[in-house]
């Protein structure tokens, strides 16, 4: 095999090589019912203040990824809204919103009278944490941190009830507990 | 005093027009920007998007040039708002790495390939010129024509 040969060679290696590192870096996080909540640090909805999962430690949290120009979103919002509110004593809602404009945003949860915590993923860094594909998706997190429930896609207070009262309310132990 | 008059007019008039100067900034414009940012929902620049999260992504920027930020502030402010991926820069980590290093290999594997090529045809040019036969020589038959030709004209 000729030295010019031998290059072409182990630049299609090279190339084939560069391509499967790709399709790994590329793979995401995935996150699975039992495991610890993926947490960080995050800015405050409006705030200059930092939050973090951590800090609701001891409750069940049902975290929910959401943007302004996420149609499913505007479905579900009020219906988490009036979900958390009736749950208020067993629950806390923590919105994160992600990939978008804060002021569009602020707008949303005004609209909205959304009354949740609200924390502000504006990179997607924690979104990808998640292993988040498409909004909205939501997480039942249980007082120890681990994830109770995964839900990939809009909720409604149907599937509230049916799913997440029955683990807050203890009637139900969380897979992987 | 005819003099500092007219020094001082002349100073006036160069502080008249040096003012504006001094207050005009590089004024931004959407089609200098959305070139450069990415629309990071899209994952393409901004300018070749389309999408609604892309037009609030133009609204944004549009507001912040009508409120007289300059290009860099605009920059700024989308950073803020989606982090430096908005700036259309590959990351230095995971497989936007290669963005950087690829083509560093690629100029490095080009002139080595150049440096290795032009080696190889200099020697070739060197050994060639010892080894570059003469002119053939002519076999007798052609030398017998020759010498039958030019006798002929008895020069």
């Amino acid at each position: 095999m000729s030295n010019l040969a031998f290059l072409a060679v182990m630049a299609v290696l090279a190339l084939v090589a560069l391509l499967g590192f790709g399709l790994i870096a590329n793979e995401g996080e995935d996150v699975a019912v039992g495991e610890a909540v993926p947490d960080a640090p995050v800015q405050v909805l409006g705030s200059e203040e930092q939050a973090q999962l951590a800090d609701f430690e001891g409750e069940w949290i049902l975290v929910n990824f959401w943007a302004s120009w996420c149609e499913p979103c505007r479905t579900e919002s009020p219906a988490i809204e009036a979900y958390g509110q009736k749950h208020a004593d067993d629950l806390t809602v923590v919105g994160i919103n992600t990939e978008d404009l804060s002021g569009d945003a602020l707008e949303f949860v005004d609209e909205f009278e959304l009354t949740w915590e609200m924390l502000r993923d504006g990179d997607g860094e924690r979104k990808d944490a998640f292993g988040i594909f498409a909004l909205p998706e939501s997480f039942l997190v249980d007082p120890e941190g681990r994830l109770a429930l995964i839900r990939r896609g809009p909720v409604d207070e149907e599937y509230l009830e049916a799913n997440v009262t029955p683990l807050i309310e203890g009637a139900v132990v969380p897979e992987g507990a | 005093m005819r003099w500092a008059g007219a020094l001082l007019a002349v100073g006036a008039l160069l502080s008249a027009s040096a003012a504006p100067v001094a207050a005009q900034q590089p004024q931004a414009s959407l089609p200098d920007i959305e070139d450069e940012v990415m629309c990071p929902i899209c994952g393409t620049a901004l300018n070749l998007s389309e999408s609604p999260q892309a037009e609030r992504e133009r609204v944004f920027i549009r507001r912040l040039i009508s409120e007289g930020a300059s290009k860099e502030e605009i920059k700024d402010a989308l950073v803020v708002e989606y982090g430096s991926e908005v700036l259309a820069i590959p990351s230095a980590s995971g497989f936007d790495l290669a963005a950087w290093v690829v083509p560093a290999v690629a100029i490095l594997a080009a002139g080595g390939g150049l440096w290795v090529g032009v080696r190889r045809w200099r020697s070739e040019g060197d050994d060639g010129g010892a080894q570059t036969p003469g002119p053939s020589p002519t076999d007798a038959e052609d030398d017998a024509l020759l010498d039958q030709d030019l006798g002929r004209y008895q020069l």
